[in-house]
């Protein structure tokens, strides 16, 4: 129970600190005003191709687009949870009290995501003015949102990581966008292999790869499980550099 | 023999190496409950080390350490989130110590009165003076009712105001806390502190009682001068008091009309009376010694520690 109630301490404390600095709202605004755009831009598309449903035309690119944001967004978010700390020397103030680095790491995981959750929530306009058009496919708009936070979470679970291994933010956020775009095109470069079982695990590795399930109308366990894995394994390599400054 | 609830901490055979540095090469000291001690040093000595140790920051490579008691430690640099308002900031450390939900705002304005910053309470501390950012600080070491205090360097780089306003605080503290704290300013030691452990190259080379310390290095290094002006001399010898084993050096040898006059510098270790064995020495020689003078330097702690760590 306490355990709980430390997490939610942490993550109540960077939240506060998200929105009170003008970060949170310059990428929120940054955000909506470009998916608002590419919105438009799908909905103008789709009344020239009009042989195309709405979720071709519309709700895909819409998805596909924002998680293609997130790459940029996402090491913005994350790039200062550690090295802040690290830099005012506040890390040992955490270190030191009855918090568990697990908790820690926890906490400042849920408040990335209470970030990323608002920023995903502004979203939420577009299938409803569709909606208000007769849109109705909602079980396939349910798990785009479901597969999206998950893809946005594991780019979360990485940028976590990075900012642990640096005190420099902007070295931080580059470094994540970085690995983010890697295993973002790797996915890609599979197509183009010869080799079957090298392109299949090539292809595994990439990220969007597990998203297209998702954005498909379905929930694929394989994707699920490969998400929290990727996710589980950066939290823990950010406990494993957390354990080292003892050393 | 101290009982154990009368040693707040125990450090014993301490052992901490970086890469290539010793940083702590076998450190034992002890810690009295209710005392405010002085971890004295030159930077690099080891004495940050030593309290990340303690405070379970770092980890000892060998040896062993007993902390007696929950310890509220500040590190040089006081850990504050600068975007935080004063109030909410000791609330959040109260929430991570553990602190029981109903006690946190009682913990909170009681440290707040006790360390005098009721007037910036609400204010956002990255706009804080460096003095007040240490007090704040201070309350952050306070908040969660620590036994043991650890202190490192408190009053590096503020200014005097502030630093008669944190040694007032130590003052208030003594007593309700065990404070350990680590300066190099050695007027600190001499005016707040009732033992003292000095430490250099990682190891401690005196510990205990500030008066006893004192009194020690005293009988140690206490350096006599005597100006003796001798009369009818005889003998142009250099050498003349080679034979007085306790003098150390002829500083000074002036000669006048009818008598020179010397100064001599006395070594360490004189077990019996200079001025007798001297007379007598001269009265020998038949060199009558007119008048005595005697200088002693008295040796302050300052003088104590340079002599210590140079060693």
């Amino acid at each position: 129970m306490s355990a709980i109630f430390n997490i939610y301490f942490l993550s109540r404390k960077e939240l506060k600190s998200y929105f009170l600095s003008p970060l949170a709202y310059l990428l929120s605004a940054f955000f909506i005003f470009l998916m608002g755009w590419i919105f438009f831009h799908s909905l103008l598309i789709s009344k020239e191709n009009y042989t195309l449903s709405l979720t071709t035309s519309v709700i895909r690119p819409i998805f596909g687009n924002m998680n293609f944001l997130f790459l940029v967004i996402a090491p913005l978010i994350t790039m200062r949870l550690f090295t802040e700390e690290k830099r005012d020397h506040t890390i040992d103030l955490l270190l030191s009290s009855k918090l568990t680095h697990l908790q820690i790491i926890l906490g400042k995981f849920l408040a990335a995501i209470v970030v990323v959750l608002f920023m995903i929530m502004l979203t939420m306009i577009f299938p409803l003015i569709l909606a208000i058009a007769g849109y109705s496919d909602w079980p396939m708009i349910i798990t785009s949102y479901i597969g999206s936070i998950l893809n946005v979470m594991a780019y979360l679970a990485l940028g976590i990581f990075i900012s642990s291994l640096t005190e420099n933010q902007i070295v931080c956020a580059l470094l994540t966008f970085c690995v983010l775009i890697f295993l973002v095109i790797v996915s890609q470069s599979a197509n183009i292999m010869s080799n079957f079982m090298l392109a299949q695990i090539v292809s595994y590795i990439g990220l969007p790869t597990h998203l297209i399930p998702f954005t498909n109308g379905a929930i694929d366990i394989s994707s699920t499980v490969y998400y929290f894995s990727f996710i589980a394994f950066f939290l823990f390599l950010t406990h494993k550099v957390l354990d080292s400054r003892k050393w | 023999m101290q009982g154990t609830q009368e040693i707040a901490l125990n450090i014993v055979d301490l052992k901490k190496y970086y890469p290539g540095v010793r940083a702590l090469d076998g450190l034992s000291f002890k810690v009295q409950r209710g005392t405010i001690h002085g971890l004295l040093g030159p930077n690099g000595a080891g004495k940050t080390t030593t309290m990340k140790i303690i405070s379970g920051l770092i980890k000892e490579s060998a040896g062993s350490f007993e902390v007696n008691g929950e310890i509220g430690y500040l590190a040089e640099n006081p850990p504050l989130y600068q975007d935080m308002i004063v109030e909410d900031y000791l609330k959040f450390v109260a929430q991570i110590f553990g602190v029981a939900k109903k006690e946190i705002k009682k913990n909170v304005d009681e440290i707040i009165n006790k360390i005098k910053i009721t007037n910036v309470k609400k204010r956002i501390i990255g706009n804080l003076s460096k003095g007040q950012k240490q007090k704040v600080g201070m309350a952050m070491a306070l908040v969660h009712k620590p036994e043991i205090l650890i202190f490192d360097e408190p009053t590096v780089g503020l200014d005097p105001a502030s630093v008669i306003d944190i040694r007032e605080l130590f003052l208030n503290l003594r007593g309700e806390h065990t404070i350990l704290l680590s300066t190099h300013l050695l007027h600190e030691v001499e005016n707040i502190c009732s033992h003292i452990t000095v430490v250099s190259e990682g190891k401690a080379l005196l510990s205990g009682s500030i008066d006893l310390i004192q009194k020690k290095i005293k009988n140690e290094k206490s350096i006599t001068t005597i100006i003796a002006q001798v009369r009818s001399w005889k003998k142009d010898d250099d050498d003349f008091f080679k034979a007085l084993t306790f003098i150390d050096r002829v500083e000074h040898m002036e000669k006048k009309e009818n008598f020179i006059k010397f100064q001599l510098n006395l070594s360490a270790d004189i077990n019996e009376d200079p001025r007798s064995l001297l007379t007598k020495y001269l009265s020998e020689r038949n060199c009558g010694l007119l008048s005595f003078t005697e200088e002693e330097q008295k040796s302050s702690l300052e003088e104590v520690f340079l002599k210590l760590v140079n060693k």
